[in-house]
């Protein structure tokens, strides 16, 4: 099967589709944006831009290694694990002690990742 | 003759249930997936802004795969200014339970212990989907015992499912049926359908176990936060059948599954609501069953698989729901076809009371305009009362 996006990404992809779609997308997500998500074991990264009710969704192929999400250029960017990223506000706090879950401009990801998931 | 006064939508379906003749023949609309949401976003029927606007201000839910907002602009012109006349007088919203991890995979699986992965494909248009049960082993099951605590159902969902029933009766004059999984899917969907025919015959009371806990756990706690809300119409999902028959031996539905659901039932009829049960495939054979248990409607019924006359006939206790082919009419005959097809349908299974046609299952590929033809045609032929 040939797939563009799978997982986590899909699950964001598909909220983001279903906004655009009726044509909500720019009334949520007023903002122009652009970050990173990075589920390690899922990989690809991929880099979500959202810009004047339409959204892209591409693949970061060149991310190898979670320091290199650093290089993208990005408003903020989130990298964890699957498991941790479905944990709940619990999970992540114990994924940013252990070091496997990374985030940028924390504020402005929690508020995207929110907004997605409802 | 008495001329029957024009009922609303709720009274209309109830009459039905009740086994009782409506004003018309009413029509029933069980969602659709992302793949028809492309469709109909793409053709001449699709929401305008004007249309948005109302439905936002309204607070309709877009969610997907139950398309309450598409359903709304199905309604007459005096209902929404910017609808397509084809009334839907009942639709679906269920709901699904949370997450949970395990030690033996790193997939997060679904509180039935099921796996599943949301696919983006070329075309661009994402999918949800149920890939196969995780707890495949006993020492698998045994463990997902243990997460007890995280399976139980958030009332805050239940309490926005009362929100969305609310609204859709209230501004569009829509019922919305609601429910949760049935118990058989719940099982299989986590152990899968080997391991419950293997259970059944080999460890009776370990299926039984696992069936009871799922009961204890989750069912029974989510079938009181729905009746809470008081809902009028509770319809379960739980599929049974396939083309041919059951998917299990009957022995083995009427032991492990057919006790459960009565409970269900019995928790929609002590609440003043109906119950209905949605389940694809050739179910025939537990028609009995269903009238035993006191099911008030049968939903899904792909009329190749079932036969629909004799099920009117000999179970007129039970209204049938849905039947009408979407897997290949509603995909290839053209518009006229649809329209003269649920003309002679409702002539035959809706004569006496007892039918709310609509398309078996959730649209998918089909043209957005035999769905419309659809429902403009049930709405103009189903005044035979």
């Amino acid at each position: 099967m040939c797939a563009k996006f799978r997982g986590i990404p899909a699950i964001i992809y598909s909220s983001l589709w279903r906004r655009q779609i009726f044509g909500k997308l720019e009334k949520d997500f007023p903002e122009k944006t652009k970050f990173a998500v990075y589920i390690t074991d899922q990989p690809p990264a991929v880099l979500i831009k959202i810009n004047n009710g339409n959204f892209e969704m591409e693949k970061l192929e060149e991310v190898k290694e979670i320091s290199e999400i650093e290089n993208i250029d990005c408003d903020g960017y989130f990298v964890a694990p699957q498991s941790y990223a479905f944990g709940g506000p619990v999970a992540l706090q114990k994924g940013i002690k252990e070091g496997k879950v990374k985030m940028k401009n924390e504020a402005i990801i929690f508020s995207i990742l929110l907004r997605i998931m409802t | 003759m008495t001329k029957v006064q024009k009922m609303s939508a709720l009274e209309r379906i109830i009459t039905v249930l009740d086994g009782k003749i409506p004003d018309r023949v009413p029509s029933f609309i069980l969602g659709g997936d992302c793949d028809f949401v492309y469709r109909f976003m793409n053709s001449p029927y699709k929401l305008t802004e004007e249309d948005m606007k109302q439905l936002e201000d309204d607070k309709v839910s877009f969610m997907i795969p139950f398309i309450h907002a598409i359903v709304a602009k199905f309604s007459p012109s005096d209902i929404f200014s910017g609808g397509l006349d084809a009334k839907i007088d009942m639709c679906w919203s269920t709901m699904g339970g949370g997450f949970i991890q395990v030690s033996f995979t790193e997939q997060v699986l679904l509180n039935t212990g099921a796996t599943f992965d949301v696919v983006v494909k070329e075309d661009g248009i994402p999918h949800n989907w149920f890939t196969g049960p995780a707890l495949l082993k006993k020492e698998y099951i045994e463990e997902y015992w243990e997460k007890e605590k995280e399976l139980k159902p958030n009332p805050a969902t239940f309490r926005n499912l009362s929100k969305i029933r609310k609204t859709m009766l209230e501004k569009y004059d829509i019922v919305v049926s609601q429910g949760i999984a049935g118990p058989f899917e719940n099982c299989v969907f986590g152990i899968g359908h080997a391991n419950f025919a293997r259970f059944a015959r080999k460890e009776p009371s370990f299926l039984q176990q696992h069936i009871d806990f799922q009961w204890e756990t989750f069912e029974e706690p989510s079938l009181k936060l729905l009746m809470n809300q008081k809902p009028d119409v509770v319809m379960c999902g739980d599929d049974y059948g396939f083309n041919a028959g059951l998917q299990m031996n009957v022995k083995n539905w009427r032991k492990f599954i057919k006790p459960k659901l009565a409970e269900y039932v019995k928790y929609a009829h002590d609440a003043d609501a109906k119950f209905v049960i949605h389940s694809c495939g050739n179910i025939g054979e537990i028609f009995p069953d269903f009238v035993e248990i006191g099911i008030d409607g049968v939903e899904s019924l792909k009329p190749k698989n079932n036969e629909l006359r004799m099920y009117r006939e000999k179970y007129p206790e039970i209204a049938l729901i849905g039947a009408v082919d979407d897997s290949e009419m509603l995909k290839y005959e053209s518009p006229e076809f649809i329209r003269n097809y649920i003309r002679e349908d409702i002539q035959i299974l809706g004569k006496k009371g007892g039918y709310i046609p609509g398309p078996t299952n959730f649209l998918l590929d089909q043209p957005p305009e035999n769905i419309v033809a659809l429902f403009k045609g049930i709405q103009d032929y189903g005044k035979i009362y």
